[in-house]
Order: C-alpha cells, then structure tokens, then sequence
C-alpha cells in the first residue's frame, strides 16, 4: 500500500530519463498505470507518513483526492496513448516525452500529498515542466505563449509557496487539517487564493490561458486544461479552512470574480477562430463556475461536507470531457474515420452543455445545493446566463469542428480507440455513480437555459448558413489573451526608457567624473593596497569560495 | 414666494418655442435663471402642490435635492453660453435650442419633483430632447449614436416607468419604497435597469461612447453632466436606503459597480478619442456610484453620511466633467492655446482626484463607507482603480496635447487637422474666439478649484497622494519613451472597440433580424396563399355586403380620430381633479 502510494509519483519520474531513446517512446504510457492502480484500490483515509523525504511528507488519499487521482491519471493515460503516435514523427520526441512525464508526476505528486511540502513541489515540478511542453513546436507564438506562462507560474508560485509558509507557520503544523487551519489570517488566505488563482485562470489572471493551451501539441493541451488547473481547485479545498468557519468577505471574493468569469471568458471565446482557443476559453469559464462554487462553501461552511464532494465529482466531469474535446480536435486534423471523430465530438460537446442524464448535468445536479445557498434572484440569473453562453460557446466549437478540413495519417487506430473508451467513461461513470449513489438524474436540469441559447444561437446559425461573411467582422476582434494583447506595446517602451535613464547616467557620471578618474583611481588603489584581497576578487577565486561555502552549508544542514 | 418652484420649470418650456428664432436666441441664458433664483431666494425646505396638474403635483426642495439643483443649474447655465456663442445662427441651431431648452426644463423638473408622475414625466423629457442634441448637426456617425441612444433610452424608461407602476401599486404616489422587511426585487431591479441605462452602468453602456463621442461640446457638457446624475438621484429617492439590509441587492450593486469601475478603466485607456476616454471615465465613476450605493444597501445605518457622500461626489463630478466636455470644444478651435491647455489638465487632475483637488475631497468624503465592509480586497481594487483614473486622466492629457509641430506657428489652419470632430469646428475663415464660452469656462474652473477649500477640511487635501506617485511611477517612463520617440512607440495601439459592445452586437441582432424576417417572409407567402384561396373560394359564393367601418379604417380618417381622442383625452386628464 505504501509502496504504491509512492510508486503513483515516484514511477514516472523513474521512467523520464528513459523515455528520451526513441526505442522506448510506448513506456510513457506504462507512467500512469500506478496511480491508476492506487485510485482503484486503495481506499479512501489511507495515510503514510514518510519522515525521510523533503522535511518530512505526509501522503495519502482522502475521498476527494482519490477522485482527482483517478481522473487525473485516467486522462494521462489517454493522453499518453494519444501522444505516443502524435509526436512519433517529431524531431524532439524525446524531449517532449521527459517533460510529459515530469509534468505527470508532479501532478501526481501533488494529489497524493497531504501536506504542504509535497504539494508545492509537486505543484512547481508540473509547473515548470509543463513550460516544455508549451514551447514545443518552437515556432515564435509558442515561445511567447510559453513566456507569459512561465512568468505568470512563477509569480504564482512565489505566492502560493509564501502562502504555504504562512500556512504551516500559522498551524503550527506541515499536513494541517481543517480546524487547524481556522486559525489563518487574511494575508495567508488572500496569497493563497491569489496564487492558485494564476493556475486556476480566474479573470485577470486568466491570460496565460487561451495562449498555452492552444500552443502546445494536442495531448499536451489535453492535460494542461483538463488536470493541471484542476490542481488549484484540489489547493484551495485542501488548504483553506472549508467546514471550519464562515469567511464570508472571501467567500464574496471568490463568488463575485467566478462570475465574472464564467460570463465573460465565454463570451470572448466566442468570436475566436481557433478551436483550441475557443476550448481555453470555456476551460477559463468552467473554474470560473467552480470557484464559484467554493465561494459558496467559504459563505456557508455547512454545506463542506457534501460541497466538497460534489466540487471534485464536477471537476472530474469536466477534466475528463475538455480533455476528451482537445484529443478529439487531434484526431479531427489527423484520423481517418471522420464521421465517428465528429459523433464522438458531438457526445462531449453535448456532456460539456449539461444536456439531461449527460454527466455535465449530474455533476451540475449535485453541485446544486451549493449554488441555491443564498436563493439569490440575480445570483441564479447569472448561473443561468453563463449556461447559455457556455451552451453557445460549445456550439461554436463543433462549427467550427465541422469546418475544419481533416489531414489523415496512418496510424491513430489505438489513439482513437483509447479516445472512444475515454468517451465511453464520460457517458456511463456519471450514470453508475448517480445511480449508485441515489442521485437524481438531471432529467430536466439546464432544459430552460438550452432552449434559450437555441433561441439565441439558431437564427444566427440560419444567417451564418445562408448568408456566409454576414459575422465576418466580428471574428477575431479580441485576440487570444485578451487584456495581455492590450498591454503588449508597454513593456519594451519601459525597457527603453530604463535603458534612456541609465544613458542619460553614464553620461551625466561621465562628465562629472571624467576629469578626476585618475586621481580616484589612485586613491581607491590605496585603500586596497593588500594584494591578498585584490587576489581573492579575482573571478576563480572568488567562484570557488562561493561554491565550497555553499558546500559547507550544505554539509551542515545535512545532518539535521 | 413658492411660485418660483413652478418657474423654475415653465420659463424654460415656455421660452423653448421662442428661441428657435435666431435673433432671440439669447434667451436660453435666461431659462436656468429662475433655477438659480430659487436657490438663493427660497427656504431649502420650499414645497409647491399643484393638485389640478396630471395626478397631483408637487415640487420642493429639501437638502440632496439643493445640491443637485445647484450644480445641475450650474451645468445648464455656463453650457448655455458656448450654445449662443458657438453654435451661432447656423442651419438647424434653432431646433438645437428648442431642445436644449426642453431638455433642461425636463431635467429641473425631475429634480424638482416630489412623487413620481412628476419624475417620470421630465425623466422622459429630457431623455427624448436630448435624442435631438445628439444628432445635431446630423451626419452618419450621429445618426448611429443617437439610434442607439434613444433605443436604450426608451428601454431605460419602459422599465423606470414599470418601476413607477409596481411602486404605486402597493403604496400609492408616493416617495421612496415603504419600510417593509421584503421591498420587491423586481421593482429594485427595474430600477437599476432603467437608470442604469442613464448612467452608464456595464454592461448598460453602449449607447455612451457613442454619444458623448459625436454630441456637441455643450450637449456632451450636459449629457454627462447633468443628465447623467438624475440616475443618481433616482437611486437615492426611490430605493430603499437607510430602511433595511438588503444584502442580495446590496451585492448585487456591489458587484456590478466593482464591474463598471475596473473594466471601464481598461476599457478607457486603449481609446484614441480624448472624448471617449471621458466617456469611459464617466462609466466608471457610474460604477462607483452604484459601489456606494450596494455598500449602503449592506449596511443602512451608514446612510446619512453615504447620501452625503455620493451627492458631493455627483457634485464634483458633474462640475469637473462637464468643465472638460467644454474645454475640449474650446481646444478644438486652438488647440494651441497654453490657457485651455492647463484648465484642461486642471481638471483632468480633480477628476483624477489628485490631492489638493475636488477628487480628492469628494474620495475622502466615501471613504467611510468605503471601508466600511473591511474587505482586504474591495480596498485592493479601489487603490486599483484609483492609479487606473489617474492613468487614465494621464491619457487623456496625452491626447489632447498638441501634436509636435503643431505649436510652433500655424494656429490659424488648426481646426482642419481635426479630422474625426470636424464640425466642432465652424467651417469658414478665422472665426474669432468665443471669448464668452471662455469666460463662463474660467468661471468654472474657479468653481471646481475653489470646491476643495471652501467646503473641505484640510486634513481630506492629501488624499490619494501615494496613488498619484505609483501612476506617475508606471506612467512617466511611458510617457518619456513615447515622447523621445523611441523605437516601436510610434506603432499605434491595434484599434479595437473592446467596449463597443455594440459593434460586436449589431451583427449578431442583425443575423438575427434576417432570420426573423426570412422566417416571417415564408409564412407571410404561406398566409397568402391560403387568403387568395379563400377570397377565390367566397367569389364563388358571391360579392360580401358593403362595409360601413371601411371608411373609417381609410389612414386620414383614423388618423384624425385618433389625435382628436389623444388631445380630448389629455384635455380631460388636466382638467379633471
């Protein structure tokens, strides 16, 4: 049991150096058989402490976190299948490969990590590995998308890790459970929220987004929109005091940005051309929805218990339908058997909308009592609302599916069969699960919102058909990373106008100085006549100091 | 001596038909005059009841209703001027002047007014006038910006209207919603959507832009001025402040004020229009009126200091924008001259809220309701949108600054270089400087530069003095940059019309209309098919009777009948108690 436990992380990191060979490329998708295992098998309330790694890890699996696992490594796995034929006649496989699977493992990691330690380094390790996965391709918007990324996770990161350290300062403990953490302040709780809420895409931070998903290869995509902003979800509702007490002022925070959120990011998405943006979007409208949520669980902590369970099942939902609709937009340009790719792309979209007994609209179902909290008039219309636009924003996409002219290549028979049992999971796990828990089905839930954004969006689909260019000059009138493209023009002038200043420095210090250099010269010499600290500035000796100091230190904190 | 309520608003509806003439258009400087003679003759507690005229009505005076009545006169009259002076005598100007007045009489009577008839009566007046003033002197781009506006406009006041109705359903024609634990959420809904269309609230703008961008420097000087403040004053009558939480709403309030406030700002900073960035401007200060408000509904017992809080800040509001909408149309006649020039950055600075200014005050004024929540980040967000205005007013300096080469020599051929705001200038050789729109302007700025001293106290001067230094730390090396020209600063921002909603809706209704028209042709086709085939169907059975309603279905004869039944009507509504 321990043993797997560790194995779920520990595995694919063993596997990454050796996935670089081209002979071994199929055992990235041995990686997430582990942890697969682990979310089958082991139960939930299983706890591991492991004193000798890092400052002393806590691992295990509470009922949440398994069902992020088993999510998370299911989607991997497909991914993986997918990726293995994808980027089989790329000249940098190998390379896409180790990040693949350090990206995997950190995202394990941080599921199966109860305390803080582990989970920022699994947090930061998939991070920053998924920076590779972004860049991939090497073309110039990829290495801009890949920027912005990895400077928006960094500055996450730093937050999130400062948050951390309150946190266990705070508690007075690594793996603090939810009474303990009652005792945070305000400024542990806004970072906490503030530096997941980069990872979570939550509007204004949300740019990263619609440039990365879409610019990195297509399984890549997969799990950066389906899993890794999952993860921030899992943060925030292991590490913020949900159940404990009532934060209402946060709680509003969280609402109130959510909302937003989940109306505008649809609303941006829909006049994308691209179907990858258009899906980053939707991905950026759905945490907005789940944050929400947990909002309404930082308002009302009563409703913890079931609200927490009902958060990780939506998540699950929709990690495993957007990755699904990403792999789908793969095999659309790549497959043969076209008509099945858009059936099954059909499926998801309507899973996605919440259409009735689909799993959008269980997931939605039990996510219900959480959202009809407060019995708020205009709280319901805007839920309402962001189902249309979400509604119109999928319908969108499958336009666009529909247009998109297929390149078929050999060789996507199992990607495409792994796909079609991915989809097979979408449509009967909510059923099995709602039936075995004695949920209601979602008979008639989002029937009124789907009948509004049919409304809406079939006279524009009559006038889009018959009278091809009439939204022409709308399309692409927001660029992919919409507030990002407005500030684009600013930094470079700042960099000028630094570089100005230091000019307009070195002149003006020229001038003053010039004429006394050889006296300061003489007398600064003077002062450091010993020639045994002009020899220790030299740049080797001064390097080799550093590094074996460093050593030291190191040799020092060791034993602890 | 209460007589003078009732002038107030009948000279400038009795003078509006006599202004059209272009000799007596000096009589628009005399129409806000009772207005202000008022103020300063009559008790601030003056009432008139006037039982015979509509369904009772009563005018008075009482504190908000004071200061709203000053600085909205104060608006009336000094826009006044450049409109004889300005406009002059040419084509149209008369109808511009009928409407100005119309609009002004609507607008003194809304705020006059004591129930609610009276209030929707000028609430409509004046928003219908001002359709007119827009569209003056007519042009493609106006004609789209008063289309809009007036689409909205009537939306705003079918649900005001509404609003009205509800209200006096359950409580009869009287002020302000009665003292029960469960006011009506529709009625508090219609209420923010009817005047959340005047004010500007996202996503309730569109219509904005537009026509602060194409209206006449004193229509435009009016419209955000004057006009757009009586949203305000609707909110404080009519909702239930002071009386009970309401946190469903307050949020509500809170929320889309918060919404209005920061994306307006960013929204406002990539326009190239000087008049567009205020129009933006003006939104967000909507935002944060609708802000204060939610904060009030949260928390009643702050309500005495909150009403005094927003009607300053309407106050400085409507003085500093409307001084810019007015300085901006004497820039254009010479955009070189230096004194414009430093009024307009005076009062870009107060609408900022530099310290030492009105801003200022009027910020220090909110801040207690302000923090009255405690949230960390609601705090957060204002400092946000503070540096966001003072960028913004940034912004707005750097527009309006002459462009180089411009300065040194050729003044006289400056109103042709204006290409988007070309009528704002007369067409014709060297008109001379309206050296009285000048003068009522420098009035003004006395006004708005002696409002911090005289009515605040020292200690709300430095107000927003360390979010002055954070803006001017993230806008100076912009501006350095791009003044040196550096290399890249010349490429203009892509133009995109982020909050033109209307740009992205207008395809989307008009996909929508074609459809409604395609679908409603077939069945039109389908309808008379089966008409002919009756018709063919009743000939065989023979010619049908002659009928007597014909004749008076004929177009002249029903309309005649119907204007005479409207005027009997109105005849008997005047006349009856």
């Amino acid at each position: 049991m321990t043993l797997l436990l560790i194995l779920s992380w520990l595995w694919p990191l063993l596997l990454a150096p050796l996935v670089l060979q081209p002979r071994r490329h199929w055992l990235v998708a041995l990686a997430p058989l582990p942890a697969l295992a682990t979310a089958l098998w082991i139960p939930a309330g299983t706890r591991i402490e492991l004193p000798w790694l890092l400052i002393g890890a806590t691992l295990g699996l509470d009922t949440p976190g398994r069902i992020f696992l088993g999510f998370t490594a299911l989607l991997w796995l497909v991914a993986a299948v997918h990726a293995i034929r994808a980027l089989r006649d790329s000249p940098h496989a190998g390379r896409f490969y180790l990040f693949f699977l350090l990206a995997m493992a950190g995202n394990l990691w941080l599921i199966v990590a109860l305390d803080l330690a582990s989970f920022y380094t699994g947090f930061a390790l998939m991070g920053l590995a998924s920076y590779g996965l972004v860049i991939h391709d090497g073309q110039r918007e990829s290495l801009r998308a890949g920027k912005v990324y990895l400077i928006l996770t960094l500055l996450g990161e730093t937050t999130l890790f400062m948050a951390l350290v309150l946190i266990a300062h705070q508690t007075g403990s690594l793996a603090p459970s939810a009474s303990a953490l009652a005792a945070l302040d305000d400024l542990a709780i806004g970072l906490l929220i503030l530096g997941l809420a980069v990872k979570a895409g939550l509007m204004p931070l949300h740019v990263w987004l619609p440039l990365a998903h879409p610019a990195a290869p297509v399984p890549a995509s997969a799990v950066l929109s389906g899993t890794m902003i999952k993860a921030a979800l899992l943060g925030w509702l292991r590490f913020l005091p949900l159940g404990a007490l009532a934060l209402p002022h946060w709680g509003w925070l969280l609402v109130l940005a959510g909302l937003i959120t989940a109306i505008l990011a649809p609303l941006i998405g829909l006049i994308q051309t691209n179907p990858k943006v258009v899906l980053a979007y939707s991905s950026v409208a759905k945490m907005g929805f789940m944050t929400l949520a947990l909002g309404m669980l930082l308002i009302e902590p009563a409703l913890a218990p079931v609200g927490v369970l009902a958060l990780a099942f939506y998540a699950g939902h929709h990690a495993l339908t957007k990755g699904g609709l990403f792999l789908g937009v793969g095999l659309r340009h790549t497959s043969g058997h076209q008509p099945m790719i858009l059936a099954g792309l059909s499926l998801l979209v309507l899973v996605m909308i919440g259409v009735p007994l689909t799993g959008g609209a269980i997931a939605k179902d039990e996510l219900k009592p959480v959202l009809e909290t407060l019995d708020w008039v205009w709280l319901s219309a805007g839920l309402g609302l962001a189902a249309v636009v979400t509604a119109l924003l999928m319908a969108r996409f499958l336009w666009l599916m529909w247009q998109t002219a297929p390149h078929p290549e050999p060789g996507y028979r199992l990607a495409g069969t792994a796909w079609g049992l991915l989809i097979g999971v979408i449509l009967v796990l909510p059923l099995v699960v709602a039936l075995g828990g004695g949920v209601k089905l979602g008979w008639t839930t989002n029937l009124d919102r789907l009948a509004i954004a049919l409304a809406l969006g079939l006279p524009v689909l009559l006038a889009a058909l018959q009278r091809p260019g009439t939204l022409d000059g709308m399309l692409d009138r927001i660029p992919p990373g919409d507030l990002l493209e407005a500030l684009r023009p600013l930094p470079p002038l700042w960099r000028w106008s630094q570089r100005w200043m230091r000019c307009r420095w070195l002149v003006w210090r020229e001038r003053l100085l010039g004429p006394r250099r050889d006296w300061i010269d003489r007398q600064w010499h003077a002062t450091r006549a010993s020639s045994v600290e002009r020899r220790m500035a030299r740049w080797l000796v001064a390097g080799t100091l550093w590094i074996g100091l460093l050593l030291l230190i190191g040799l020092m904190v060791i034993p602890r | 001596m209460s007589g003078l309520l009732l002038a107030v608003v009948l000279v400038p509806l009795l003078l509006a038909p006599l202004v059209v003439h272009p000799a007596w258009r000096w009589l628009v400087l005399i129409a806000p005059l009772p207005a202000l003679a008022s103020l300063a003759l009559l008790p601030p507690d003056a009432t008139l009841e006037l039982p015979w005229l509509l369904l009772g009505t009563a005018l008075g005076l009482d504190e908000t209703t004071w200061v709203f009545l000053l600085f909205t006169t104060l608006v009336w009259s000094l826009a006044a001027v450049p409109v004889v002076e300005r406009l002059g005598t040419a084509a149209g100007t008369g109808r511009f002047r009928l409407l100005f007045l119309l609009a002004l009489a609507g607008n003194l009577w809304l705020i006059l007014a004591r129930e609610p008839v009276g209030f929707y009566v000028g609430f409509a007046i004046m928003g219908l006038a001002a359709y007119g003033l827009i569209l003056h002197p007519g042009g493609l781009m106006r004609r789209r910006a008063g289309r809009v506006y007036l689409a909205m406009t009537l939306i705003g006041e079918l649900a005001l209207f509404v609003a009205l109705l509800l209200m006096a359903q359950t409580q009869g024609v009287t002020w302000s919603l009665p003292a029960t634990s469960a006011p009506d959420g529709t009625v508090i809904a219609l209420l923010l959507l009817g005047l959340g269309i005047k004010a500007g609230l996202m996503p309730l703008h569109p219509w904005l832009p537009l026509a602060y961008g194409a209206a006449p420097a004193p229509a435009a000087a009016v419209l955000s001025g004057a006009m757009s403040k009586v949203a305000l004053l609707g909110w404080l009558r009519l909702l239930p402040l002071g009386q009970v939480a309401l946190p469903e709403w307050g949020m509500l309030f809170v929320w889309l004020g918060l919404v209005s406030l920061l994306v307006a700002l960013g929204v406002g900073l990539v326009q190239t229009d000087p008049r567009r960035v205020l129009a933006y401007s003006s939104i967000s200060k909507a935002g944060l009126f609708v802000l204060l408000l939610g904060l009030l509904l949260l928390e009643p017992t702050l309500t005495p200091i909150g009403v005094g809080a927003l009607t300053l800040y309407a106050a400085h509001h409507a003085l500093v924008k409307s001084g810019l909408f007015l300085g901006l149309g004497l820039r254009d006649l010479d955009p070189a001259r230096p004194l414009v020039r430093a009024g307009l950055i005076l009062l870009a600075l107060a609408l900022a809220g530099a310290p030492l200014t009105s801003g200022a005050l009027a910020k220090s004024v909110a801040k207690p309701v302000l923090v009255s929540p405690g949230w960390i980040w609601l705090d957060l967000a204002l400092m946000l949108a503070t540096v966001a205005t003072m960028l913004l007013m940034a912004r707005f300096v750097w527009l309006i600054w002459p462009a180089p080469g411009v300065d040194d020599g050729h003044r006289g051929a400056l109103p042709m270089l204006r290409t988007s705001n070309d009528t704002q200038a007369p067409v014709g050789s060297q008109p001379a400087f309206p050296i009285w729109s000048l003068a009522a302007w420098i009035l003004l700025l006395g006004l708005v530069a002696g409002f911090p001293f005289v009515l605040g106290e020292p200690s709300a001067w430095p107000t927003n003095a360390g979010a002055m230094l954070i803006a001017g730390l993230i806008a100076a090396p912009l501006a350095l940059a791009i003044w040196r020209r550096a290399p890249g600063s010349g490429r203009r921002v892509r133009r995109r019309s982020l909050g033109d909603l209307v740009v992205l809706i207008e395809p989307i209704l008009a996909a929508q209309l074609w459809t409604g028209r395609a679908l409603f042709g077939r069945w039109n086709a389908t309808v008379e098919a089966a008409r002919a085939h009756l018709y063919s169907l009743g000939e065989r059975v023979g010619s049908p009777p002659p009928d007597p309603e014909r004749t008076l279905r004929a177009w002249p004869t029903a309309g005649w009948l119907w204007l005479g039944v409207t005027v009997l009507l109105l005849l008997l509504v005047l006349v009856a108690p």
